[in-house]
């Protein structure tokens, strides 16, 4: 069996100040604290020691008590102390063995989650110390096309102010990134990349549709296959149909009320027959003369009625007979109209050539500054991803959410919050050229920096060479927030769709463009003025024939060089307006311009006659419509003579009868003064 | 959690300095009022976790605590925005704001600062109360509970007596 033995602590002798401090003062439960004071007793040398009978039951509750006492020494655990060894060890470990391979993938799920894409960081190194991150290769694809990258960068290294991040500011003094590459194909995707795309074909569509609005050789055109083709749209012969239908259901309509009127009168004339029958008949008798004298009362207003609603129908129909009778003058107009109308889908010109070059610059223009203005818009895009995933984080709502208090700004160093002090960029690959980029002083708080941002971008390929150098002064008290010089001397241009309207099936120069950007007044759009001037010009023509082949020869071959200036406003959702204006276009005016108006005058002469031919069968039609309208009025006049004439035979009947009564009443009116002897007479 | 309640009714009742339990939850109660997640909170937990004092009165304390305490953030702010604002202190916070560091610690955040503000000045109040307690609790209340017939009643529902368990397991640890 164990033996009960007492504990270290307590089989030492104490002075007595010792005792209380080391002993008593860490005994906490009163109780305890009592038995031990009644334990110690003071022994001669005047020192505190522990009796020697202890009761057994005191023995076993001394160990405990002894291990309590001892814990309550000191202000610090040595097992904690021990943690903080362990901890520290561990992120020795940790930086030795695996903190690139953590950091690493700690950024990748970070970008992965801002982009929504995939992103692959290859061999990345962190230095603490030196406060430099690297990494061999950073792709991140394109979370909307994944065949594509949205970026890709070869070897880059960053390096990292630590003091300034101390101090909880980010200041990059040095970002350099090499192979950059904006909408690079994906490895995985680099077999379906080589084949072309939908979007291309649109793009060639484009292109071809602008230069066949420059086209003017009225022998392209398919005349009868245009009038055919906006038949819907061409209002003379709307018009006539329109006209014709109308005519058509005038003439009907008058035809049935004239029809209805002509039964009427055949009615009134049988009336009038048997009038005159009766008439005929007529002894002279009073009786004879009343019979008569009935009918012809009740025929008479008939055959007014009638007349006067034929007069009214008459005055209607000459109403509606005008209003179509206008149509003539109209369709005149409308034919006019229409021929204004084709012209402007021919564009036949005026022999005003003003445009001509000025549209083949501007066409060029849009097409190079396009990929330009994408590759801006893409790196913005990036900008604001990471702006929108900031914004993010802030609304995610938590549990026991707390105020996000205010926070006090203390007067610092004007350094500010996040800084790159300067940006290297180098990339692009193959045919589309390399660049190489230098960005300086790109900041959150622009107000902080003593300068604007700056940059300089130099891009060189076999076909054409830019430099642009450039501030970004983002400032609140910047007058001029961007401004950029531009000069690109040493571009080839090739167009080989060519001019058809100057019978150029292919034209080739040198060009070289020069002018500068800068934000307009009201600060959200960017106004570029540009010189471009064009150099050792060389056409090719199919025709090479007649007069307009030799002239355009001719002009070019004695310029040495031909001039544009083009103003490009550019605001956030691409190209505003692109204006050129080029010395060429007054050159060409003068010598090519009257033929191109004879060409014109012929054309549209041409398009009339055809129209003119295109609406005469609906014209034709017009006039015989018009004609059996016209006929209506011979037959409305006659209904009128029919009826005159009926009255004018009543009233003769009526005289006739009323003769013959009053011969037979001036005999009876005798008879009966004969037989009646008044007094007097 | 019954772990945690049980070592803490371990310490209440064993022979462990009052003050240590005392500290752990004015500790905790500081840790609450300061919001994570910033330098100075870091700071603050760290020495609490080295100095010697109940680790369970601490988190417990600053578990309840964080429960309620976002109800008091509008009068942090104005204790941070007030003191953060008197001009006296101006060129010490400026100074303190350029130390390489401290400005993790978001001091300049009102929050941040009323928060530690009033968890210094309620740490000694705290502090001396619940030592206080601790020790009226062992002097004169402990031996009554103990042979209480309520308190023995107690140990017999089962979850009272799991608790009892542990307690006893975590006696037998300490002793």
């Amino acid at each position: 069996m164990k033996k009960n033995k007492l504990p270290g602590l307590f089989r030492k002798q104490y002075k007595i100040k010792a005792f209380n401090s080391k002993i008593v003062r860490r005994i906490h439960i009163p109780k305890d604290q009592e038995m031990i004071k009644n334990l110690f007793v003071e022994n001669s040398n005047g020192k505190m020691e522990i009796i020697k009978d202890i009761p057994k039951d005191v023995l076993l509750r001394l160990k405990p008590l002894s291990k309590s006492i001892k814990k309550n020494k000191g202000m610090v655990s040595r097992w904690k102390l021990s943690i903080v060894l362990v901890i520290t060890a561990s992120i020795i470990i940790f930086n030795i063995f695996f903190k690139d391979r953590l950091i690493t993938q700690g950024t990748e799920k970070a970008l992965e989650s801002i982009f929504e894409a995939d992103v692959e960081i290859g061999e990345l190194n962190f230095s603490l110390l030196k406060g430099s991150i690297s990494y061999n290769s950073l792709t991140i694809a394109d979370a909307e096309n994944k065949m594509q990258n949205l970026l890709e960068t070869g070897p880059s290294e960053f390096r990292i102010d630590m003091k300034e991040l101390s101090k909880k500011r980010i200041k990059i003094e040095e970002m350099s990134m090499t192979g950059v590459l904006l909408d690079s194909p994906r490895e995985n995707a680099s077999v379906l990349n080589n084949s072309t795309s939908p979007g291309s074909d649109v793009n060639n569509e484009e292109d071809s549709k602008i230069f066949e609005v420059l086209a003017l050789d009225s022998g392209e055109f398919d005349i009868e296959a245009l009038l055919e083709d906006q038949k819907s749209n061409l209002t003379s012969l709307n018009l006539i149909n329109q006209g014709n239908e109308e005519i058509d259901a005038l003439t009907q309509k008058w035809e049935g009320i004239y029809s209805e009127k002509n039964k009427e009168i055949k009615e009134l004339e049988a009336d009038v027959e048997e009038l005159k029958l009766l008439t005929t008949k007529n002894t002279g008798t009073i009786k004879e003369g009343q019979v008569i004298a009935l009918q012809i009362k009740d025929l008479y207003p008939k055959v007014t009625d009638t007349k006067d609603e034929l007069v009214t129908l008459q005055q209607d129909y000459a109403e509606d007979k005008n209003s179509l009778m206008n149509l003539e003058k109209s369709i005149n107009n409308a034919v006019d109209d229409d021929i204004a109308y084709l012209n402007g889908m021919l564009n036949l010109s005026t022999g005003d050539i003003g445009s001509l070059a000025s549209a083949a610059g501007e066409k060029y223009i849009r097409n190079r500054w396009n990929d330009y203005y994408d590759k801006a818009l893409k790196a913005f895009e990036i900008y604001e991803k990471f702006q929108s995933n900031e914004k993010k984080e802030v609304t995610e709502e938590k549990i026991f959410q707390r105020d996000g208090g205010r926070n006090v700004s203390f007067p610092s160093p004007d350094n500010p919050g996040f800084l790159i002090e300067h940006i290297l960029l180098s990339g692009g690959r193959g045919a589309s050229g390399s660049f190489t980029s230098e960005i300086r002083s790109i900041s959150n708080e622009p107000d902080k920096l003593n300068d604007s941002s700056s940059f300089l971008f130099d891009w060189e390929s076999s076909q054409s060479t830019i430099k642009l150098n450039g501030i970004l002064d983002m400032r609140t008290d910047s007058e001029i927030p961007f401004l950029m010089e531009i000069e690109s001397p040493g571009n080839s241009l090739s167009m080989e769709e060519g001019i058809a309207v100057l019978n150029i099936s292919k034209l080739s120069s040198k060009v070289e463009f020069f002018g500068e950007s800068k934000t307009s007044n009201e600060k959200n759009r960017v106004i570029t003025t540009l010189d471009i001037i064009l150099t050792d010009i060389e056409i090719e023509q199919d025709n090479k024939e007649g007069f307009l082949s030799e002239a355009v020869k001719d002009i070019l071959s004695d310029m040495d060089s031909i001039s544009l200036k083009a103003e490009i406003i550019i605001n956030r959702s691409g190209f505003e307006t692109v204006k050129v204006v080029s010395g060429l276009d007054n050159i060409l005016s003068d010598r090519i311009g009257g033929y191109i108006a004879d060409k014109a005058a012929d054309t549209e002469k041409e398009l009339r006659d055809s129209l003119e031919e295109y609406i005469s069968s609906s014209l034709e039609e017009n006039q015989t419509l018009q004609s059996s309208l016209a006929a209506l009025d011979v037959k409305s006049l006659e209904q009128i003579s029919s009826v005159t004439d009926i009255e004018h035979q009543i009233n003769k009947l009526k005289t006739d009868a009323e003769k013959k009564t009053q011969g037979e009443a001036t005999k009876l009116l005798d008879q009966v003064t004969d037989k009646i002897k008044l007094p007097g007479f | 959690m019954i772990s945690f309640i049980a070592k803490l009714v371990v310490a209440l009742n064993s022979n462990s300095r009052p003050g240590e339990m005392a500290s752990g939850i004015a500790f905790g109660l500081l840790l609450a009022f300061i919001p994570a997640g910033n330098l100075l909170w870091l700071v603050i937990f760290i020495f609490a976790f080295f100095i010697k004092h109940n680790i369970a009165a601490l988190l417990l304390s600053m578990g309840f605590s964080r429960i309620f305490i976002s109800v008091f953030d509008p009068f942090l702010d104005k204790i941070g925005g007030f003191f953060l604002n008197i001009s006296a202190f101006q060129d010490f916070f400026t100074f303190l704001y350029n130390i390489p560091l401290i400005p993790y610690s978001n001091f300049n955040n009102t929050i941040v600062m009323g928060g530690f503000i009033l968890g210094i000045l309620l740490w000694i109040p705290v502090f001396i109360l619940f030592t206080t307690i601790i020790k009226i609790y062992r002097k004169k209340i402990a031996p009554k509970v103990a042979n209480s017939r309520f308190v023995k009643f107690l140990k017999k529902v089962p979850v009272i007596s799991k608790i009892s368990a542990s307690i006893q397991k975590l006696s037998f640890l300490v002793s």
